[in-house]
């Protein structure tokens, strides 16, 4: 038995082995390669690397997603590769974030930094309002009043500002502002200009949803000129408490610099299967 | 790197042996050794296997053994040599009674094919001290390669690839030398993350 021709491998069909979505053959010449061969075993290595990341970051979609979690996410020593990339991905965004922020590794645990933040506006709420709120422990209870908080973004015909929620403004220093963002339509048009203060600790934004199937959501915020993925959500729950059916999504202030982000929306569904709702463009005026 | 043997001194020697046959005349091989653990490792758990370290080890003791009994291994790189021994050792494995191969169906059924959802509390606090021991690894490794291994995962897609390309450049290696050495840090990170900071085994024969 000698060694079998690594020449024609192209990087989809060693994701196709990686996924077990390989032919028999084929993944029979992987598996024999994959020991044998310095060079194919280190190159099999990088691209194992580039896939957990990319279901990381939530780049990954359809049958490839599916067979990710179907098949990759089957066995225990993998699960251990995708945790320690969620590790790793928090730490280059703690590392980033440093440079550009005093709250540090802070930012690493968006769900902690989320609740806190959350926490944050109930106590602005409570200073505001004074009467008829009781504090409640837990981020989902939390959502549902930063809805109180917010007001809602009529449709731009051009880039306009976008003003805190009027609550807000009862406390001061100003600490949260939050917004509504409608669902994103197909056509091109000028961008919704939300305007964070000095000062703010978290932006929250309501999406709002055209339909809720999902069982929960996930948020991805995006630096839409570098391209690059600034900040994801944990686990989100939609709530209509005025009647608007949105997710909220608080996302740490100082993330935020003037330039133009998306909020990338996914549903997860009863199935299990990832559904993408759409993105929530929006520019950033820092004041 | 040292590799760890215990046992009688010409346990020891065989081992010795097994690790130069394994390095090809090029040092010691206790790195390839690691190295071919590590393929080994991962071969068995791709085939889902149950225990892809117990049938790693086994394959590493069969071809020591063949190598002590025969004196020599011929017609066949030490490497792979290694996976014609594997893929008999996970050939044993799939026809033992007890059918340890995990099926996605079972899985399904058990419940342990997907991470089992902890509460968000738990889960962040597992997350928060993973995170800690990384940081502490990322401090272990010297400032060139926290830089290489930082700025080869920036960006995403295009914008990563391009990256890299500029990383390559700028260090003057190819873009598979420039793969190669980041997903060497990444596993070392990996390695100490996992051993909670310790990633050095000693030899002690």
């Amino acid at each position: 038995m000698s060694p079998p021709d690594r020449q024609d491998i192209d990087e989809q069909a060693v994701i196709q082995y990686l996924l077990g979505a390989a032919p028999e053959a084929e993944a029979e010449r992987l598996d024999e390669l994959s020991v044998s061969d310095d060079g194919f075993a280190g190159r099999l290595r990088g691209i194992e690397n580039d896939l957990v990341d990319a279901y990381v970051q939530g780049e990954l979609s359809g049958e490839t997603l599916e067979r990710f979690r179907t098949h990759y996410l089957s066995s225990p020593r993998r699960r251990e590769k995708v945790r320690f990339a969620e590790s790793f991905l928090a730490a280059r965004q703690s590392a980033g974030s440093r440079r550009e922020s005093p709250m540090g590794s802070w930012l690493a645990f968006p769900r902690l930094a989320f609740a806190a933040g959350a926490c944050l506006v109930l106590l602005i709420g409570l200073y505001a309002v004074r009467e008829g709120v009781r504090f409640r422990e837990g981020a989902e209870r939390a959502r549902s009043d930063l809805a109180g908080l917010e007001r809602r973004l009529p449709p731009p015909p051009a880039p306009a500002p976008v003003n805190p929620a009027p609550g807000r403004e009862a406390a001061h220093p100003p600490s949260m502002v939050a917004f509504l963002l409608a669902p994103p339509v197909r056509s091109g048009g000028t961008l919704p200009v939300v305007t964070v203060p000095a000062g703010t600790d978290q932006a929250t934004f309501r999406l709002e949803l055209e339909a809720d199937d999902a069982m929960a959501y996930q948020a991805v915020l995006k630096d839409l000129a570098a391209s690059t993925i600034v900040w994801r959500s944990g686990r989100l729950n939609a709530a209509s408490p005025d009647g608007i059916r949105a997710v909220p999504v608080g996302v740490p202030a100082g993330l935020l610099k003037p330039a133009s982000y998306s909020l990338d929306l996914t549903g997860i569904l009863a199935s299990g299967a990832a559904d993408f709702i759409g993105s929530y463009s929006f520019r950033v005026a820092l004041q | 790197m040292t590799v760890e043997h215990q046992g009688s001194p010409e346990a020891r020697a065989e081992f010795r042996r097994f690790l130069n046959w394994l390095g090809e005349g090029a040092g010691p091989g206790a790195e390839k050794y690691l190295e071919m653990r590590q393929r080994l490792v991962r071969y068995f758990d791709r085939k889902n296997c149950l225990t892809p370290d117990e049938l790693a080890d086994e394959t590493l003791n069969r071809v020591s053994r063949r190598l002590h009994e025969e004196g020599a291994i011929t017609g066949a790189s030490p490497a792979h040599y290694c996976y014609i021994v594997a893929r008999y050792v996970f050939l044993e494995y799939r026809r033992q009674p007890e059918q340890r191969q995990i099926s996605l169906d079972a899985l399904a059924e058990s419940g342990c094919g997907a991470p089992r959802a902890a509460g968000p509390a738990a889960e962040d606090q597992t997350q928060r001290q993973r995170l800690r021991r990384l940081e502490h690894c990322l401090r272990k490794l010297d400032s060139a390669d926290r830089g290489l291994i930082f700025e080869y995962y920036r960006g995403e897609q295009r914008v990563k690839i391009e990256n890299r390309r500029r990383l390559a450049a700028r260090l003057a290696i190819t873009m598979n030398a420039l793969s190669i050495r980041a997903c060497r840090i990444r596993q070392q990170l990996e390695d100490c993350v996992r051993g909670g900071g310790k990633n050095t085994t000693e030899f002690a024969g």
